[in-house]
C-alpha cells in the first residue's frame, strides 16, 4: 500500500534547490577546518593541511569507488548462477 | 557440582525457554516467553555475584561465572540485543526458531562469563550449532548449502580451539582463560587465537560470514549479526590484547570489508561485509592494546551490535515485505515503508560515524588510539575505511533501496513488532550518540576521551560531507550490477568440488580396478583353494571321521549283544578278568 512521505516527495520535486543546499552545506563544512583552534591536537598530517579532511574525503571516496569497481569488474565479477553451473 | 552457582547464570532463562518453547502452542504465551526471558536475564546480570565460587566437574575447577567490567559490558549488550531480536521475531510462529535463538544467546552469555577454556569451548560449540539452525531454518536450497558450509568452517575453527586448549592443558595443567602476554605466546595460544579469529571473520578466515548471513532467516540474521563475531571480539580482548598481528589484520579487514561492500548487490551481503569491516576496527583496537584502544574496541562492539542489528532489521523488513534483497531489484520503497526507511537511515548514519550517533562516539576512540601511539598508516587506513563505510552503507544502500528507480515490487510497511524493535535500536543509537557517558561508564578502563571537540566534529563532517560529494559525482559508476563477486569462499568451494571430483574419478576408478583385480586374480585362486579344502574335507577327513563313527557303532552293537541279563555270567566274567589281571601281575 502506498502511504507516501510528503516531505521527501516535496524535496525531490526541487532537485536544483537540493543541489544548492548541498553545495552550501559542503562550503560550511569545509570552512569548519579553518575554525579549528590552532592549539587543538592534530593526529596526523591531514589535519595540518587546510581543508585536509575535505580533500581526503573527496579523493578517498572517488579513489576507493573507482578502484573497487575496476578490480571487481576485472577479477571478481561472475554471473549470478556461477556456483550452480 | 555446585548447582546454586549455575542457577545464577543469565543463560539459564534462555536454556529453560528453549526447552519449554516446543511445548508452548499458544501464540500469545509464546510471545510472552520471548519478551520475558531476555528481561529476566537482563535483571539477572545486575544481580551477579562479584566473585562466584568455582564449580568442580570431573576433577576440574570450572569458573562459569566470572564477572568484571569487560564481561558485564558484553553481557549488557547481549541481553539488550536478545530483547531486540525477540521483539523483532514476535510474529514468528515456529518454536524451533525461538529455541535456536535462545540457545544461541545462552551460548554467547556462557562464553562471556566463562573463566576457563572448557566452559568457553562448550558454549562456543553450542553457539555454532544454534547459529547453523538459524541459517538452515530458512529452508531454501541455498540456505541449506550455506548452513552446511558454515557448520563445516566452524567445526574446523572449533577443532583449532580445542587442539590449542588440550596442548595448553598438557603443558601448563591449567584451563584458566586469562590474558596472554604477546612474548609468552606458544603454539597452543596461536591455535586458540586462530579459533577466535575464525569467529571474528578475520581474513582469510572470513568468507563464511558473507556466504551464510545473507541466506539466514530474516529474524535469524538479526541474531547472527550480533553474537558470533562479538563473542570472538570479547575472547580476543580477554586473552590477546596487545598482539601486533591483530593490529595489522584489523586494519586490513576494516578496509577489505568496505571494498567488497562498495561493489556488492545483495543488501544483506553488503551488511555482512560491513560486519567484517567494523569488527576490523575492534580487532585493530585490541591489537594496539592501550587502555584507550581497548575501550574503543569494547565501545565500538557495543555500538556496532545495536546499529548493525538495526540495519539488518531494516534489510529484513525489505526482504520480508518484498521478497527481494538485491539492489538491482529494489528502489523507491520510501513511499511504502517510511518507518523502515527512517530506521535504516539512522543505522546507516550511525555506522558511518555521524555526530549525535553511537558510531561517532565509539569508532573515533579506536582511530584516535591508533594516532596516539603514532601508527599513522593504521590511522589513515581506518579513516579510509570510514569513507568506504559511508559510501556503501550510508549512501549507496539507502539510495538504491529507498530512492533510485522505483521497482515494480509489491510492498507495505513491516509489522508492528518489527517497527517496535527497530525503534528501540534506533533510540539506543541516538541515545549513546547524544549521551556517550551512558556507554563510557561501562567500559573496562577509565575514559579520558571527549568525542565532541571542534577538531573531531570538523574532521567527521568534512570526511562525510565530501564523501557524499564523491558519491554524487560517481553515482552512475556505483550503480549495482546483477552479478556475484568471488571471495575466499571460492577457494573452499573449489577445493570441495576438487575433493568430490577426486572421490568420483581417480579414487572410485582405483576402487573398481582393485575390485576387478581381486575378482580375477585373487578370487579365482581363493575359490580353487576353497574347492580343494572342501574336497579334502569331504574325501579325507569325513571318511576317517565317518569310518571311526561306524566302527564305534559296530563295536557298540557287539557289546550290546554280550549283555545277557544273567548275573552268573557277569560274576563269571568278572572272576575271569580278575584271574587274568592276577596272572599278568605274577608274570610281569
Amino acid at each position: 500500500m502506498r502511504r507516501g512521505a510528503p516531505l521527501i516527495d516535496a524535496i525531490r520535486r526541487r532537485p536544483l534547490l537540493l543541489k544548492h543546499l548541498f553545495i552550501v552545506c559542503l562550503g560550511c563544512i569545509a570552512s569548519t577546518s579553518l575554525a579549528v583552534p590552532d592549539g587543538a591536537p592534530a593526529h596526523d598530517v591531514v589535519s595540518s593541511i587546510p581543508f585536509g579532511w575535505s580533500l581526503f574525503g573527496l579523493i578517498g571516496s572517488c579513489g576507493l569507488a573507482l578502484a573497487c569497481k575496476a578490480v571487481a569488474r576485472r577479477f571478481l565479477e561472475r554471473d549470478s548462477d556461477y556456483y550452480e553451473r | 557440582m555446585n548447582v546454586e552457582v549455575l542457577l545464577l547464570h543469565p543463560a539459564v532463562p534462555f536454556i529453560v525457554g528453549a526447552l519449554l518453547m516446543p511445548f508452548v502452542r499458544n501464540i500469545r504465551l509464546q510471545q510472552t516467553f520471548c519478551v520475558v526471558i531476555p528481561i529476566a536475564a537482563f535483571v539477572m546480570i545486575y544481580n551477579l555475584p562479584a566473585s562466584a565460587p568455582t564449580v568442580c566437574y570431573l576433577g576440574l575447577q570450572l569458573h562459569v561465572l566470572r564477572v568484571d567490567t569487560l564481561s558485564f559490558l558484553f553481557l549488557h549488550v547481549f541481553c539488550l540485543m536478545a530483547l531486540i531480536g525477540a521483539l523483532y521475531s514476535l510474529h514468528v510462529r515456529e518454536p524451533d526458531h525461538h529455541c535456536a535463538a535462545f540457545l544461541y544467546v545462552a551460548g554467547s552469555l556462557g562464553v562471556v562469563l566463562s573463566g576457563d577454556y572448557l566452559t568457553l569451548f562448550v558454549c562456543w560449540e553450542l553457539m555454532a550449532i544454534a547459529s547453523t539452525l538459524l541459517i538452515v531454518q530458512r529452508r531454501t536450497r541455498e540456505s541449506l548449502a550455506a548452513g552446511f558450509r558454515y557448520l563445516l568452517i566452524h567445526v574446523a575453527g572449533g577443532l583449532s580451539l580445542f587442539a590449542g586448549i588440550m596442548i595448553k592443558y598438557a603443558h601448563s595443567g591449567s584451563l584458566s582463560f586469562v590474558p596472554i602476554a604477546p612474548a609468552a605466546a606458544g603454539p597452543a595460544d596461536i591455535l586458540i587465537m586462530i579459533g577466535f579469529m575464525l569467529n571474528a571473520a578475520v581474513p582469510p578466515l572470513h568468507a563464511w560470514l558473507a556466504d551464510a548471513y545473507p541466506e539466514a532467516t530474516v529474524t535469524g540474521a538479526v541474531y547472527l549479526c550480533a553474537f558470533t563475531t562479538k563473542t570472538a571480539v570479547y575472547a580476543l580482548c580477554r586473552a590477546f590484547s596487545g598482539f601486533e598481528v591483530l593490529t595489522l589484520l584489523g586494519a586490513g579487514m576494516a578496509l577489505f570489508g568496505v571494498c567488497f561492500a562498495i561493489v556488492e548487490n545483495n543488501i544483506r551481503r553488503i551488511l555482512a561485509y560491513h560486519i567484517i569491516s567494523q569488527v576490523g576496527y575492534m580487532v585493530c583496537g585490541i591489537g594496539i592494546g592501550t587502555d584507550m584502544a581497548v575501550n574503543g574496541a569494547c565501545s565500538h562492539a557495543y555500538a556496532h551490535i545495536i546499529y548493525k542489528a538495526l540495519l539488518f532489521m531494516g534489510a529484513g523488513c525489505v526482504l520480508e515485505m518484498t521478497g527481494k534483497q538485491k539492489l538491482t531489484e529494489l528502489g523507491g520503497l520510501y513511499r511504502y515503508m517510511p518507518y523502515s526507511f527512517l530506521f535504516t537511515v539512522i543505522g546507516g548514519i550511525s555506522i558511518s560515524g555521524f555526530p549525535l550517533t553511537s558510531g561517532f562516539v565509539s569508532k573515533s576512540m579506536v582511530t584516535v588510539a591508533a594516532a596516539e601511539v603514532h601508527r599513522a598508516v593504521i590511522f589513515m587506513i581506518l579513516m579510509l575505511a570510514s569513507i568506504g563505510t559511508f559510501l556503501s552503507v550510508g549512501i549507496k544502500l539507502p539510495y538504491f533501496v529507498w530512492f533510485g528507480k522505483p521497482a515494480e515490487v509489491p510492498a507495505r510497511e513491516a509489522p508492528w513488532n518489527m517497527r517496535c524493535a527497530m525503534t528501540l535500536a534506533a533510540v539506543i543509537c541516538l541515545g549513546i550518540g547524544c549521551y556517550p557517558q551512558l556507554l563510557y561508564r561501562m567500559l573496562p578502563h577509565p575514559v579520558l576521551y571527549q568525542p565532541y571537540t571542534m577538531t573531531h566534529l570538523s574532521e567527521a563532517l568534512q570526511l562525510l560531507g565530501f564523501t557524499g560529494l564523491g558519491f554524487y559525482l560517481l553515482a552512475k559508476k556505483l550503480a549495482p550490477r546483477d552479478v556475484i563477486h568471488l571471495d575466499f569462499d571460492w577457494l573452499y568451494r573449489r577445493l570441495a568440488r576438487l575433493f568430490m571430483r577426486l572421490c568420483r574419478n581417480p579414487l572410485q576408478g582405483i576402487d573398481t580396478a582393485l575390485g576387478e583385480l581381486s575378482h580375477r586374480a585373487g578370487l579365482q585362486h581363493l575359490m580353487a583353494a576353497a574347492r580343494f579344502c572342501a574336497g579334502f574335507d569331504l574325501q579325507r577327513l569325513d571318511r576317517y571321521i565317518d569310518g571311526a563313527a561306524r566302527q564305534v557303532l559296530v563295536c557298540g552293537e557287539r557289546v550290546r549283544t554280550l549283555h545277557t541279563g544273567n548275573i552268573q555270567h557277569y560274576i563269571g566274567a568278572a572272576l575271569m578278568l580278575l584271574f587274568l589281571l592276577l596272572v599278568l601281575g605274577v608274570f610281569s
